[in-house]
C-alpha cells in the first residue's frame, strides 16, 4: 500500500515538474523573445504581442510550481531536505528571478514613458532566461548524483554547477525558446498578425535547430560525465519518452518552416513532456541516483493518504479552473469587448 | 498571549501591560477573572502559567512581552475594525444613506493600514509565542537552523531586502504616475475603465496594423 501511494506521488510529482516546464516554458519562453526582439517598429509589435499573450495567464503558471513545492516536502521531506541543502544556491537565483519576472511585467505593463518601460522589460526578460535556467539546473544537478541525502557530500557549489547541472539549464533554455516560439506563432494568427506570424515561424524554427545541437551536446557530456546516467536514460523507463522528443523536435521545426500549422503546438507540448519524462522516469525508482529510492524517502502512511486525498481535490479543483483559463484565452473570450 | 505567572483560577485579563523576571505584570488594565471567563465562561477555570512550562522550554521575558503586546494590538485593531462596521451599518439602516462625517471616512482610510499592521501583529503572536520551538515541542528552531554558510543567509537576505524594496518604491511611483495620467484623462473627459492596461484587467482589442498601442496614447 505504502509503495504504491509513494510511486503514485512521485508520478504526481513528475507530472507537476512536467506541467510547470510546458505551461511556465510557453510563458519564460515568451519572456526570452522578448529579451532577444532588439530594437526598431518590428520589436516593438512583437512585444506587443507577447504582452497580449501573457497578460492574461500572468503568473497562474505558478499554481504548478507550489503544487510541485508541496508533494515534495509533504510527500518525500527527505528528498526536499536533501534538494535544498545541496541545491540552495540554484534556487535562490531562480526565486529572486521569479520575483522580478512577475513584478516588472505589471511594471512594462503599466511603466510610465517608454524608457521606464523598456528598462522594466529588460529585467522582465533576463529573469525570463535565470529563472528556467535555474530551475532545469536543479533537475541536472540532482540527475548527476551530486546531491546527497540529507546533508551535501560535495562541497555545494560543485553539486550546484557541473557539466551535467549547466547541459540541463541550456537545453532547458532552449526547449523553452521553442515551445515559447511555438505558441507564439499561435498567437499571432489567432489575433490576425501575419507579419508576426512569419516573425515567431522564423525564430521557432531557429529554436528547433538549436534545441536539436543543445540536446546533442548535452547527451555527449551527459555520456563523458556520467556514462552510467546516460545509459539509464537511454535503456531504460525514459527510452520512449526520449525517443519522442528526438523524433517529434525536428517535426514542429518542419511543419512552421513549411507553414504547415497543424498539430504544432501538441507536438511543442509533447517534446518539452517527453524531455522532462525521460529524465524522470530515466533516473526512476530513484529520487536521488544511486542513493534514495521512491520507497525509501516515502513518509508514513497516514501522510501519504492525506497527500493523495489533497492531490485529487487539486485534480478537481485546480485542474479545471487553469484548463478553463487556457481555453478561454485560446478562443479569445478574455478580450475586451 | 496572557503574562499570566503562575497557574491559577480568577485570573485577571491584562490589556497591556508588561511582564518582569520576577512575575510581576506593571503598568496594563487588569479585568479581575476575565481571562478565566474568556477561558471557561467561568471565573473558577484554571488559566496555566508560564511557569507551568521548564524554563529552557518557554518564552523568554521578552518574548513573553512582545506576544502579549502584538496579540493585544491585533484585538484592539480587530475591535476597532468591527466598531467601523456597526457605525457604517448604524448608519445606513437607520438613515438609507452613506455616513456623512468626514471622520468615517478618514478612519476607514486609516483601517486599510490597521489591516496590514494587526495581520503582522497576528504573526508575530503565533512566531514569537512558539519560542524557542519551531515545531511545538517536536523541534527547536536552534535544531532547525540551516547547514548553509551564514554568509548565504546574509547575502540572500539582503537580497531579498533589496528587491523588494525596490519593487514597493517602483510599484508606488507607478500608481502614482496611473493616478496622474487617469486624473489627467478625466480632465480631458476620455474617460476610461482604470483597470485598462493592467494586468488581470480586460485587454484592449490589438488592432492587426499594429496601429493602436495596447497602451494608449500617454499624457
Amino acid at each position: 500500500m505504502t509503495a504504491a501511494l509513494a510511486n503514485f506521488t512521485a508520478l504526481v510529482l513528475l507530472l507537476t515538474i512536467t506541467a510547470y516546464s510546458v505551461a511556465g516554458g510557453v510563458d519564460y519562453g515568451a519572456g526570452i523573445w522578448d529579451l532577444l526582439a532588439g530594437r526598431g517598429a518590428r520589436s516593438d509589435r512583437a512585444r506587443e504581442l507577447i504582452d497580449h499573450a501573457m497578460a492574461p495567464v500572468w503568473e497562474a503558471n505558478n499554481v504548478w510550481l507550489v503544487l510541485a513545492i508541496v508533494v515534495c516536502w509533504t510527500g518525500f521531506p527527505l528528498l526536499f531536505q536533501s534538494v535544498f541543502a545541496s541545491l540552495y544556491p540554484l534556487f535562490a537565483v531562480a526565486l529572486l528571478a521569479l520575483i522580478l519576472r512577475g513584478a516588472f511585467f505589471a511594471f512594462r505593463h503599466v511603466g510610465v514613458g517608454p524608457r521606464g518601460q523598456r528598462r522594466a522589460g529588460v529585467v522582465f526578460g533576463i529573469s525570463s532566461v535565470l529563472a528556467p535556467f535555474f530551475f532545469a539546473a536543479a533537475l541536472g544537478a540532482i540527475a548527476s548524483g551530486r546531491v546527497a541525502v540529507s546533508e551535501p557530500s560535495v562541497p555545494v557549489w560543485q553539486a550546484c554547477f557541473n557539466p551535467t547541472s549547466i547541459s540541463f539549464g541550456v537545453v532547458s533554455l532552449a526547449a523553452t525558446a521553442f515551445i515559447g516560439a511555438s505558441f507564439l506563432v499561435g498567437d499571432a494568427r489567432r489575433f490576425g498578425m501575419p507579419d508576426m506570424t512569419d516573425y515567431f515561424k522564423r525564430r521557432a524554427v531557429i529554436a528547433t535547430v538549436v534545441l536539436i545541437i543543445m540536446g546533442t551536446i548535452a547527451l555527449a557530456v551527459m555520456g563523458l560525465e556520467n556514462s552510467r546516467l546516460l545509459s539509464a536514460m537511454l535503456t531504460g523507463l525514459g527510452t520512449p519518452f526520449a525517443l519522442a522528443a528526438v523524433i517529434f523536435t525536428p517535426v514542429v521545426g518542419f511543419l512552421l518552416w513549411r507553414g504547415i500549422f497543424l498539430w504544432y503546438r501538441t507536438l511543442s507540448v509533447v517534446v518539452v513532456g517527453s524531455l522532462v519524462f525521460a529524465w524522470g522516469f530515466g533516473q526512476s525508482p530513484y529520487l536521488l541516483p544511486r542513493q534514495l529510492t521512491i520507497a525509501q524517502a516515502a513518509p508514513p502512511l497516514g501522510t501519504e493518504v492525506l497527500l493523495s486525498i489533497v492531490t485529487l481535490l487539486v485534480v478537481v479543483l485546480v485542474l479545471p479552473s487553469l484548463a478553463l483559463l487556457v481555453y478561454l484565452d485560446q478562443r479569445g473570450a478574455l478580450e475586451s469587448p | 498571549m496572557e503574562i499570566t505567572w503562575k497557574t491559577r483560577s480568577h485570573n485577571p485579563e491584562y490589556i497591556g501591560g508588561l511582564i518582569n523576571g520576577a512575575g510581576q505584570v506593571n503598568f496594563g488594565i487588569a479585568i479581575p477573572s476575565f481571562d478565566s471567563v474568556l477561558i471557561g465562561l467561568n471565573p473558577n477555570s484554571v488559566a496555566p502559567g508560564l511557569t507551568s512550562v521548564p524554563a529552557d522550554a518557554r518564552p523568554s521575558i521578552v518574548e513573553a512581552n512582545i506576544t502579549h503586546l502584538a496579540f493585544d494590538l491585533m484585538v484592539g485593531l480587530g475591535s476597532a475594525g468591527v466598531f467601523l462596521m456597526v457605525w457604517y451599518f448604524v448608519v445606513l439602516l437607520g438613515r438609507r444613506h452613506l455616513p456623512q462625517s468626514p471622520w468615517f471616512y478618514r478612519v476607514a482610510s486609516l483601517a486599510g493600514i490597521g489591516s496590514y499592521i494587526a495581520i503582522e501583529c497576528g504573526w508575530t503572536t503565533t512566531e514569537v509565542g512558539r519560542q524557542p520551538w519551531i515545531v511545538y515541542n517536536l523541534m527547536r528552531v536552534a535544531d532547525a537552523v540551516t547547514s548553509a554558510p551564514a554568509s548565504f543567509v546574509w547575502i540572500m537576505l539582503s537580497a531579498l531586502l533589496v528587491v523588494y524594496v525596490l519593487i514597493a518604491l517602483i510599484f508606488v511611483n507607478v500608481l502614482l504616475g496611473l493616478a496622474a495620467r487617469w486624473r489627467h484623462e478625466d480632465e480631458r473627459e476620455l474617460v476610461r475603465a482604470p483597470e485598462e492596461g493592467a494586468p488581470y484587467g480586460p485587454r484592449p482589442e490589438l488592432a492587426s496594423d499594429g496601429s493602436v498601442s495596447p497602451m494608449g496614447p500617454l499624457p
